[in-house]
């Protein structure tokens, strides 16, 4: 049926820009200081959570909780750089993956203690559209509009500013960077702000249209995972269009086979990309 | 500069960790049921981290897939319990047992092919990647139970920590006595020089595919024994085995011990296991907050574990232990 | 340098212990919230109590998720189960057949809902605090790794909220259920609908039926769909997905082109609040929902909003169940003495927590041999009784609780309201339920 096609290319590309937004930070993190940030998961439940309260506690719109909760997130980053993520940059992987579980521990639990294991969630009123069987929720609308703003800004900023263009010669080169006078620490520093603010902005987004509690995150850290590598670890542009592959292999696999498989569709994905192309779509662009 | 002696008072590495195994051995066979129940945890724990320690520890791959090795050794004891009773053959579970590490281990060396290819960060994922797969293909399969699992109730001897502690503990052994074979070998310098840089290992003419292979499916052996023995203490195997958490425990347990040395799972799956039963007990809310800061300050202060800052002050004395 | 180096090192110590003292302090903050300190008669860890005056003591024992994803069931039950333990010390102990009076002492442990932990607690807890009964872990393959060893030390047990597949019983002879198993979930609803919905509207009988792959999910909802078409339903869509899902825009896609009537999910918490955003947002309207049993949950009413309102879901109790019991507290004692103690409403949970203790006190006291637990066990195999939980019989060989019947509820007007059985105080059931957009 043509309604079926069309309302699941629709729910892909809803699933897929999220998803693609949910990997943005991750695959900047990655890109500017080779750390695999294993404590996206909980990051983004943060985010969820961050949303969720200046909402409740607040009763103000909540996009404004979203906004909120990437400006923490912008905070977060800095200070986690400051405070512990600069140690891990010249560290073996093994250290900084192990270090990044110890963080993922303490956020899961600490947020357990603190607000319960019952799932919540932003209850939203925006409209949905319907032309014939085909529905678009309103909600998703918004969601997927500001991850596409989102995603465009870094870009754009990574392209066309100065200041992007200092991001990029730190990836380069390191050292070539620093002889030109620029304050690698400072990048980092930058680098880790953008990127968890991201991971918490997308984890705001997923409060308007999912439940969350503490130790939801795997899911999502593991589909951020898929997209990021499927898109060449480090490039934005690449993670979105990765963001949005997976989405749409999402929605597929559940309407014409079944949801069931729909983790190990991606799982494959991901395998058959790091057997066959492991630098992923944009390998071998900037 | 001076050569470095590999034992302390004429004792070394292997004779030390054969020692406390034995003493572990002893403590478990004559206690009451409570403490054999406490050392097999441990134990269980010290095989895993000794898998964990022959591939992970000793090439540096970060390996988070480990624990489907031990979910798959569960499973296989638990269908050939099922398959052969229902054919009507019943041989000693021990055998169920070495079944389901080659069984393990046979898996290790297919998906080895493919993703031993790949390197650092993306192995890792790539792990990742796998365990959840597995779990999900598990989870769907009529015949394995899909999530409810498989149960033997009444197939398997009835339950006796001490049968099972003693089984493990040969296994420990054996794990203990192949550890410091691949340390002393081509093998373990082969890794080794993997973990320090695996181009240039290869340069210099090391076989890197073959002994990492070999490595990770030796790992999954020793998994896949430990898995066996579960479905053997809880007479029912089920997809929660595989949960990706085991695989970080395990992870700790030999960064705390200090990776790649014969010790240092020994040491680490102890101090690991202590300490978390006591935090469990005594804080059941947020010892893994505790855990999780515990785990960070190891790593980042104590990278070589505490086989790490023991050689460092044995070294002064020109001695090193493993 | 090495002063470089030196300073870096003190700040970076500094660092790790604000981060460390930062996270035990937001730790100890949500520990004051959300734990309380136990009450005398009852431990998280064991002590040893002095007898006062010629009682004698039963030991219970028993594991819960306290943290992990489990862990919602965990503390309520856990809650429970030390309510009931002090309620009965304040009443004077349980009177047992044997003559004697016993003081109950309760050790729980947090066993993070992970098999490795089970194994050794449970050891622990029969051997070195050597308990005389146990209270089960929460969830089903969890529950079935505890039998190995209490089938070894013949020790009676009480599984709370841990079903299994009656397909896997494998001769285990000292463990009883409290709660209604995963079966009979679905026909609770299916029931209700049969009677009170088909009558006036034939159309009802065209279903929709999903579920996780999970064990109780799987359970639940493949002896749901038996059920249903046994009874006579017109299965228009069966399907499942994975447990840990987070979108079901697919699927849900697909059950709305089915065009059924009404829907069910066998799911639990967060899937059960999700299908019905997604349900919203792609306008898939049916005239009666269950999404899972998670929507029990006030939590679940208020990340939902409005489009909680009349939604189903079956549950092992609820507040606004009055049977006609004939032993313990009533509904009414119950839930105040609850509330008055952990400062919120028990949930199914909770009950449940509470029930096991219930049994645990019945059998005693009608055994003439309190400690010994196959006579326990024979006991509770073969009483009868009907608490504020409603009817407690099982089947002498198994344990299967045979008698307890799932209750279902119905969000109306930020109240749950109690829609079945007819019995025990059912209410008018709103049907066909609003579509979103009237909302």
């Amino acid at each position: 049926m043509l309604e079926l096609l069309i309302q699941t290319i629709i729910n892909g590309l809803f699933i897929g820009f999220l998803f693609g937004l949910a990997g943005m930070g991750l695959t900047l993190i990655f890109g500017i200081m080779k750390l695999l940030n294993f404590a996206q998961g909980p990051m983004i439940m943060l985010g969820a959570y961050g949303a969720f309260w200046v909402y409740v506690l607040l009763s103000v719109d909540p996009m404004l909780g979203i906004l909120m909760t990437a400006i923490f997130g912008l905070i977060l980053g800095a200070l986690l750089y400051r405070g512990l993520l600069f140690k891990l940059v010249q560290a073996p992987a093994l250290a900084s993956l192990l270090v990044l579980f110890g963080v993922s521990m303490i956020l899961e639990n600490t947020m357990l203690n603190l607000w319960s294991p019952n799932p919540r969630s932003i209850p939203v009123d925006y409209p949905t559209f319907s032309f014939g069987l085909v529905t678009i929720s309103g909600a998703r609308l918004i969601v997927s509009a500001v991850a596409i703003l989102a995603s465009m800004l870094l870009m754009v900023t990574l392209k066309w500013t100065t200041f992007g263009r200092i991001i990029r010669a730190t990836v380069q080169d390191r050292n070539a960077a620093t002889l030109m006078g620029v304050d690698v620490t400072n990048v980092y520093m930058v680098g880790s702000s953008i990127g968890i603010g991201l991971t918490l902005l997308s984890g705001g987004l997923l409060a308007l249209i999912y439940p969350f509690e503490p130790f939801g995150g795997l899911q999502y850290s593991l589909y951020s995972f898929v997209v990021v590598v499927l898109g060449t670890l480090g490039n934005p542009l690449g993670c979105l269009l990765a963001g949005l592959i997976i989405g749409l292999l999402h929605s597929f696999t559940g309407s014409y086979w079944t949801l069931n498989m729909s983790p190990a569709v991606a799982y494959l994905i991901l395998v058959l990309t790091l057997l066959f192309r492991p630098g992923g779509l944009m390998a071998g662009r900037d | 500069m001076n050569d470095l002696k590999t034992s302390v008072m004429g004792v070394n590495s292997l004779t030390i960790s054969l020692g406390a195994l034995i003493v572990i051995g002893t403590l478990g066979l004559v206690s009451d049921t409570a403490t054999t129940g406490y050392l097999h945890a441990m134990l269980e724990l010290m095989i895993l981290a000794y898998s964990m320690n022959l591939f992970t520890g000793l090439s540096g791959y970060a390996n988070f897939g480990q624990v489907i090795f031990y979910g798959l050794g569960a499973y296989t004891v638990a269908v050939c319990v099922v398959a052969f009773s229902a054919v009507g053959v019943v041989l000693p579970t021990f055998v169920y047992v070495i079944f389901a590490g080659i069984f393990a281990a046979t898996f290790a060396l297919i998906i080895g092919f493919p993703i031993l290819r790949l390197r650092g960060d993306y192995f890792a994922i790539a792990t990742l990647g796998i365990n959840e797969a597995v779990r999900v293909t598990i989870c769907n399969t009529k015949e394995l139970g899909e999530g409810r699992g498989i149960y033997v109730l009444g197939m398997v001897p009835s339950y006796d920590i001490k049968m099972l502690f003693i089984q493990l503990l040969i296994v420990t052994f054996a794990a203990m006595i192949v550890t410091h074979l691949v340390l002393k070998t081509k093998l373990g310098y082969g890794l080794r020089a993997i973990r320090a840089d695996e181009d240039v290992a290869e340069i210099m003419g090391v076989n890197t595919a073959k002994y990492k292979s070999i490595a990770y499916s030796i790992g999954a052996f020793f998994a896949g024994l430990a898995g066996g023995v579960v479905t053997l203490q809880f007479a029912c195997s089920f997809p929660e085995y595989l949960y990706i958490g085991r695989s970080v425990d395990m992870f700790t347990a030999i960064v705390l011990g200090g990776t790649g040395t014969l010790l240092g799972p020994l040491l680490g799956s102890i101090i690991f296991w202590t300490v978390k039963d006591a935090l469990l007990i005594n804080f059941p809310y947020f010892h893994l907050i505790i855990f999780g800061i515990v785990l960070i300050i190891m790593v980042l202060f104590f990278p070589r574990g505490i086989m790490g800052i023991l050689n460092r002050f044995l070294s002064k004395k020109g001695k090193v232990l493993e | 340098m090495s002063e470089e180096k030196i300073s870096r090192r003190k700040y970076l110590k500094y660092a790790g212990a604000a981060v460390a003292a930062g996270a035990v302090a937001a730790a100890g903050y949500g520990i004051s919230q959300y734990y309380k300190p136990p009450t005398p008669t009852t431990t998280t860890s064991p002590t040893v109590t002095v007898t006062t005056g010629g009682k004698r003591k039963v030991r219970i024992g028993g594991t819960k998720p306290f943290t992990g994803p489990e862990a919602l069931p965990g503390k309520s039950e856990g809650d429970a189960n030390k309510l009931w333990a002090k309620m009965v010390n304040e009443a004077g102990g349980i009177k047992a057949g044997d003559g004697n009076t016993y003081e109950v002492e309760l050790v729980l442990y947090n066993d993070e809902d992970k098999p490795e932990n089970v194994g050794r607690l449970y050891e622990k807890l029969i051997t070195d605090d050597k308990v005389d009964f146990l209270f089960g872990p929460v969830y089903g393959p969890l529950g079935m790794a505890t039998v190995p060893i209490v089938e070894k030390y013949q020790k009676f047990e009480i599984f709370g909220t841990c079903s299994f597949n009656p397909k896997d019983f494998r001769n285990w002879k000292y463990i009883v259920h409290t709660i209604t198993n995963g079966p009979g979930y679905m026909p609770a609803i299916l029931d209700m609908i049969w009677e009170r919905v088909v009558p006036n509207d034939p159309e009802a009988k065209n279903l929709a039926i999903t579920h996780g792959d999970d064990a109780f999910r799987q359970t639940a909802g493949s002896y749901g769909y038996e059920y249903a078409k046994q009874k006579g339903f017109n299965v228009v869509f069966y399907e499942t997905y994975h447990s840990a899902i987070t979108d079901f825009s697919p699927l849900l896609t697909k059950v709305k082109g089915a065009q059924p009537a009404i829907y069910m999910n066998a799911g639990v918490y967060t899937d059960a609040i999700q299908i019905i955003k997604q349900m919203r947002e792609l306008d898939f309207n049916v005239k009666l929902l269950w999404t899972g049993t998670g929507i029990v949950f006030p939590r679940a009413y208020e990340a939902l909003g409005k489009y909680a309102e009349d939604i189903v879901t079956c549950t092992q109790w609820e507040k606004g169940l009055i049977y006609k019991q004939d032993y313990g507290p009533t509904h009414d004692e119950f839930l105040n003495a609850f509330q008055k103690e952990y400062d919120y409403q028990p949930d199914y949970h909770a009950a449940t927590g509470f029930q096991q203790g219930l049994v645990l006190q019945r059998a005693m006291e009608l055994c003439d041999d309190p400690l010994n637990s196959e006579k326990m066990r024979k006991v509770a195999g073969e009483l009868e009784m009907t608490t504020f939980y409603g009817k407690y019989k099982v089947d002498p060989v198994t344990g299967w609780q045979t008698d307890h019947k799932m209750a279902v509820v119905q969000w109306q007007n930020a109240e749950k309201v109690i829609v079945w059985p007819m019995e025990a105080g059912a209410k008018t059931l709103h049907y066909p339920i609003k579509k979103w957009s009237e909302r």
